[in-house]
């Protein structure tokens, strides 16, 4: 068995604010002003806001050139040789994979009155690991991954599991989302949109707004530079409660955190802060709040939350908001959660109202998902 | 990619779809796992298959679930595409939230009173492979028991669907779902077969000395390999013909139990398979104990 904690060796990812948080507008924009272009769907006429990519969203080619440059500018920074990129292991995490390119497909020709018009014209999730392994000559075949908004951080710690296994020396993990309707009106559907912003534990949440990104992630047995991040794995934990959401007196959760540290034989006391996963649903904060302080009874590491800047990438968080918080941790600081202003007397945390410095130690990340998913990512900054 | 899965017991069902769905409600009746309300056709047909399996009657709770399936929600999310851009309307929430691969294994692993792991994979006519390798994945990390599932449907329209596949309107479909009892070595009684490798090769000029080396008994190939040119190769082994029941992304689970039914201890099983986009064949060895 290879040793626990894996060295991450390159990443890259396309999200709304591009590769880092620090690109979020700071100065000029007030609390609520932060976040994305309106966008109008034509087939409801619902008006949502949404953390966009970029405005291209109709490009027959838009899945393949975003996913292609995302995972060319990855294994770039990997230095992985080309005998090497052939036999990386590829993990895929998505809910939605190349679901847009169906409904775009199915739009134009009903708008056509084309008789060949199908709903869903390309069926299965391979199509886009299929050209991931063309495109950049990969020999393994890939594992498609969907377990909701857990996806990609379980493809993560599959991936890990593998090469500590010695399956494969490196693996390329891709989580991605990009806008679809089906999601944006499914989600439309449940009432769980806000309206204006995202504010995890905050008293005056009215719940997420969707967001679309790639990214793609290389681990591997060794690295040919320092890493300044090592994965060490995680845990995770089936939660019968609801298909929807966590348990609300936070046991499931407190139980991944277990799971997660015990597998990393990593000590409570390591820990040096924590991502939640913040949604900003009512369930989720009281769910997530509970289950950290159970399993933080003694001294609760600070929390924080990525969403508010680039909005919930499904499937696809696992790996971007790794990504981010990495490229945080890099540039020396715990990012703060933005639009956080008034306590919820319900919850027992406050997450980060400030950026902290980042010191060297262990960091969870959570994610949370339908279907009774639920997983913490643990990583070491070295 | 070794292996050195167990297997302890299996079982399935599937049937061919002509013109109409075939209706799964009097068959669900005699499924003694009650029942997911708001589940859709996916689960039922998993529950169907479990029916049919040996020993699946109760479960550790620690059991793992590995659900594969070629299409997934595929029903569930045609649904919602024609709530959307056929009706203009908002889907249905509940539709929505089956368009989830995951759904299908949240109401698996409730009914079943099981709270492992559940991961839900796809990899096209190679599915199975990729439970296969997840499964033996957990099994090293974990000496909890793991259930592998396999399952496909037909959506509600079964014209519609030849159309989408692009394919003549007497083409025979087929649904259903096969399960498989894997787990630790050490943990249970003796298995009924181990799943030895599973990974893929590149070169199929290959194929036939790997197999000589692994003397392998029999060999059979997955459905989009039937009619390539490996199949004018001599292979070692004995051939065997394999009956389609229709187009079926996870029927090579039906035909590795067909052989395991009548397989002999000591004897091997090269299954070659591939998916639609690659050019690579994947190969999984199983030895009958």
């Amino acid at each position: 068995m290879e040793p626990t904690k894996l060295p991450i060796i390159g990443y890259a990812c396309a999200s709304h604010l591009g590769e880092s948080l620090s690109n979020a507008p700071t100065q000029t924009d007030a609390p609520g002003r932060f976040g994305p272009p309106m966008l109008q769907l034509e087939s409801t006429a619902l008006q949502l806001p949404y953390y966009s990519i970029d405005d291209r969203f109709d490009e027959l080619d838009r899945t393949e050139r975003i996913l292609f440059e995302v995972i060319e500018k990855a294994l770039l920074r990997s230095q992985l040789s080309p005998a090497e990129i052939k036999r990386t292991g590829l993990f895929i995490g998505s809910s939605s994979y190349d679901l847009r390119d169906s409904e775009i497909d199915y739009k134009q020709k009903l708008v056509a009155g084309d008789p060949a018009a199908v709903p869903m014209p390309f069926t299965g999730y391979n199509r886009l690991g299929d050209s991931i392994c063309r495109k950049f000559d990969i020999d393994s075949e890939p594992f498609n991954i969907n377990s909701a908004c857990t996806s990609s951080a379980n493809a993560l710690l599959l991936a890990h599991s593998m090469i500590r296994q010695g399956h494969y020396e490196h693996a390329l993990v891709v989580g991605i989302e990009l806008y679809n309707e089906t999601t944006i009106n499914g989600f439309a559907g449940l009432q769980l949109i806000a309206e204006q912003r995202i504010a995890p534990f905050d008293k005056s949440r009215d719940g997420i707004i969707l967001g679309e990104s790639c990214s793609a992630m290389i681990i591997g047995k060794r690295s040919k530079t320092t890493p300044s991040l090592m994965l060490c794995g995680g845990g995770s934990c089936f939660d019968p409660y609801s298909i929807t959401t966590s348990n609300p007196d936070g046991s499931t959760i407190a139980q991944t955190l277990e799971n997660a540290l015990r597998d990393t034989a990593i000590d409570k006391s390591e820990v040096v802060a924590i991502k939640t996963h913040g949604t900003a649903t009512y369930m989720n904060d009281i769910s997530e709040s509970k289950g950290i302080i159970t399993a933080f009874p003694e001294e609760t590491p600070p929390i924080t939350a990525i969403k508010p800047y680039i909005g919930h990438t499904l499937g696809a968080c696992g790996t971007l908001e790794l990504i981010l918080f990495a490229e945080a941790l890099e540039q020396g600081y715990v990012p703060k959660t933005p639009n956080f202003e008034t306590p919820d007397p319900e919850l027992s945390l406050i997450p980060l109202n400030e950026d902290i410095d980042a010191r060297d130690g262990v960091y969870l990340l959570n994610y949370f998902g339908f279907g009774g998913s639920n997983t913490v990512v643990v990583v070491d900054k070295v | 990619m070794d292996l050195n899965l167990s297997l302890f017991a299996y079982g399935g069902f599937s049937h061919t779809v002509e013109q109409q769905l075939p209706d799964l409600n009097e068959p669900l009746k005699a499924v003694s796992h009650k029942l997911p309300r708001r589940s859709d056709r996916l689960t039922q047909l998993c529950l169907l298959g479990l029916r049919h399996t040996p020993d699946s009657d109760t479960f550790e709770a620690g059991t793992h679930l590995v659900l594969a399936s070629g299409d997934a929600n595929l029903n569930s999310t045609i649904l919602n595409s024609e709530q959307i851009f056929d009706s203009g309307t908002l889907p249905n929430p509940i539709g929505f939230i089956n368009t989830v691969n995951n759904s299908t294994a949240y109401h698996l692993c409730v009914s079943l009173g099981i709270q492992g792991q559940a991961i839900s994979v796809s990899r096209d006519h190679c599915s199975l492979e990729a439970g296969l390798q997840i499964a033996a994945t957990l099994q090293h990390s974990d000496p909890s028991p793991i259930l592998l599932g396999t399952v496909d449907e037909i959506p509600n329209d079964p014209q519609q669907h030849r159309r989408r596949l692009h394919m003549p309107p007497t083409t025979p479909l087929a649904e259903g779902s096969f399960w498989f009892h894997c787990g630790h070595p050490q943990q249970q009684e003796p298995p009924i077969a181990t799943i030895e490798y599973c990974g893929p090769m590149r070169d199929s000029r290959n194929v036939g000395d790997f197999l000589r080396e692994r003397q392998i008994s029999h060999h059979l190939l997955g459905d989009l390999l039937r009619e390539s040119a490996l199949s004018e190769i001599q292979l070692p082994g004995e051939r065997l013909v394999t009956q389609s029941q229709g187009h079926y992304l996870t029927q090579n689970a039906d035909y590795l139990q067909r052989w395991l039914d009548s397989a002999r201890p000591g004897e091997r099983l090269g299954l070659l398979n591939n998916t639609s986009g690659s050019k690579r064949l994947t190969v999984t060895l199983i030895l009958k104990r």
